[in-house]
């Protein structure tokens, strides 16, 4: 379900972000440029690049031309790629324009979004990744568990065996005691087993105010008024960093759990593992034994 | 190649010898079997699958006659899984009665194995409806054996396929029985918000907007932690949508969710079943105006 799936609703992305020029740079301009681009190419532009294709099978009735103001205004700037490299070709931060640094501090806020945006995006992968290592990781705890029972009813198989070997032999044969050295023991439970809760403490915790329930409320987050100055977009910017950098926060913090839950297990399966191997050797003796009963039996 | 083939068809002329030949105590029928299996594995190292199946169907049969029910049903899943490279159809049906025979002998795990193994096949040849049959029984199967692990993988896959095929109560159910389980689980609880997500997009595709928001005031009692979730606000955003009959804003909801977490084809199917049912809402609406 979701596996490597590709999802139709991701953007397409358009084979060259760097084929925009200035039209009022000069030829060499152009090139040293064009070097930088190609060098630098930062996770916003390549996300403003994709702005022009769609292929979201859900946007069949949005106005192609429709993009939010941020973009739009981020466009509108022609100096974006003097933004690059930090006006190192035009005299620096000093010789510019005030109208020039706020494109500029626009140009960096978003960037900045995208950052922490792309952040997220990862952390968001990594949590699905460790999701389903949990669920492997569960699994493989059963299996353990399935396989040491299948060991203890074989311990009452060889038993039964060991019985009637040594209830074989003749009259005046001395009589057969199998040797054990040990009692075969089952699974064990390790510890007081924490991933088994019998509770769920979620509504105890939830009422001491202690998860995340009430923060995620305020996370129903209203769309601000549309920006009209640069100030006004860097400080919109700014919220949805704010928004994405508290989502994130979570995010690792979920993460922290996984990570701790995901060793504990780990630790559950080596104990119960060593419990297995040590009941398996105990068979594995038995078993021998048992042979060379049968062979010197057959020998007679 | 054809030097392994040959050999193949010599065991198994030797076997058939035996066969209709006489033997001591059922002897007869070890011997064919044995030949049988050297045939067989002759007949695979040729490349020649259609002939090894029918030579492990052969070898099964020596197998019932010795009472040896386990090694049967061992030859009918050998004979499967050679006829899974040309013939789907006789594959299944080696498959299903080699779960027969395991049930036979009290081998529900295997037997539960084997119907995954069935329901796999029929998902690989599209056949939605009898895989989900097949998934269902392999799932109770492993439920009855408490592999619950694998018992939730069978029955994703069912509220899956029941989903495609527009039984969407069923899965509803299947999903939120599932996150129920999974909570009182240190390792599955943080799957909790996946499976509530699934269980929430079908309750979408019934378009029925008071039971949607019942449903997410009821996985909230269920995991207090689900309302903070960008899959809670994804549900309850898409419900505005739907009751306000918006699909600018039923897209947005949809593309915004995408950029952060793509959604995979199950997903995007259902959620596009929304959408065309919206649509068509809101037509109608334009209609009467």
């Amino acid at each position: 379900m979701s596996g490597s799936k590709k999802s139709p609703l991701k953007v397409a992305k358009p084979s060259s972000a760097e084929s925009w020029t200035n039209p009022f740079d000069s030829d060499d301009e152009g090139k040293d440029s064009k070097k930088y681009s190609s060098s630098r190419k930062t996770s916003s532009e390549r996300a403003l690049a994709t702005l022009e294709v769609n292929t979201n099978p859900f946007d069949d009735d949005i106005d192609a031309n429709k993009k939010s103001s941020s973009t739009s205004y981020a466009f509108q700037s022609a100096n974006r790629n003097r933004y690059k490299n930090d006006f190192r070709d035009s005299g620096g931060l000093e010789n510019q324009s005030v109208q020039e640094l706020e494109s500029y501090a626009v140009y960096k806020a978003e960037e900045t979004t995208n950052s922490v945006n792309n952040c997220l995006k990862i952390a968001e992968n990594i949590r699905e990744d460790a999701t389903k290592t949990l669920v492997t990781l569960e699994q493989q705890g059963e299996q353990i568990t399935r396989s040491h029972h299948v060991a203890a009813d074989i311990d009452h198989d060889l038993s039964r065996g060991e019985k009637l070997l040594g209830s074989l032999g003749g009259l005046f044969s001395k009589t057969w005691k199998p040797k054990k050295t040990r009692a075969i023991t089952g699974p064990v439970i390790v510890g007081d087993d924490p991933v088994r809760r019998k509770d769920n403490h979620l509504e105890q915790r939830d009422k001491l105010g202690l998860t995340s329930a009430p923060k995620g409320q305020s996370k129903l987050r209203t769309p601000p008024p549309e920006p009209t100055n640069a100030l006004e977009k860097v400080e919109v910017e700014k919220k949805k960093q704010d928004d994405a950098l508290s989502d994130l926060s979570d995010l690792l913090g979920e993460l922290k759990d996984m990570a701790v839950d995901m060793g504990s297990e780990i630790e559950r399966h080596n104990k119960a593992l060593n419990h297995l191997y040590d009941d398996v050797d105990e068979l594995n003796f038995r078993v021998k034994g048992a042979n060379q009963r049968g062979r010197r039996l057959l020998g007679k | 190649m054809a030097d392994q083939l040959s050999k193949g068809e010599e065991f198994e002329k030797k076997a058939e010898k035996k066969l209709s030949g006489w033997g001591l105590f059922g002897s007869k029928y070890e011997d064919a079997a044995d030949l049988f299996d050297k045939a067989a594995n002759c007949f695979k190292l040729a490349k020649s699958w259609d002939k090894a199946g029918a030579t492990y169907l052969k070898l099964a049969s020596c197998h019932l006659k010795l009472e040896s029910k386990h090694e049967a049903a061992q030859a009918h899943v050998d004979a499967a899984h050679c006829y899974k490279k040309t013939n789907i159809n006789e594959s299944v049906s080696c498959l299903d009665r080699a779960v027969n025979l395991f049930c036979d002998i009290g081998r529900l795990s295997m037997a539960a194995r084997y119907l995954k193994e069935i329901a796999e096949l029929y998902e690989g040849e599209q056949n939605i409806e009898q895989a989900l049959v097949y998934y269902e029984k392999s799932a109770d199967f492993f439920q009855n054996e408490e592999v619950t692990t694998s018992a939730n993988q069978c029955k994703q896959k069912v509220a899956q396929f029941a989903a495609q095929l527009e039984q969407y109560q069923k899965s509803i159910d299947i999903y939120e029985e599932i996150a129920r389980q999974s909570l009182n689980n240190n390792l599955l609880k943080y799957g909790v918000k996946g499976h509530l997500l699934n269980a929430g997009i079908c309750q979408l595709c019934k378009e029925d907007v008071v039971a949607i928001t019942n449903a997410l005031e009821r996985y909230q009692e269920l995991d207090p932690t689900f309302s903070g979730t960008r899959e809670y606000r994804l549900l309850a955003d898409i419900a505005a949508a739907i009751d306000e009959e918006d699909v600018a804003k039923f897209t947005d909801v949809v593309k915004e969710f995408d950029s952060m977490t793509p959604l995979d084809s199950w997903k995007t199917t259902l959620l596009l079943r929304v959408k065309e049912k919206l649509k068509a809402k809101e037509l109608e609406e334009d209609d009467l105006t």
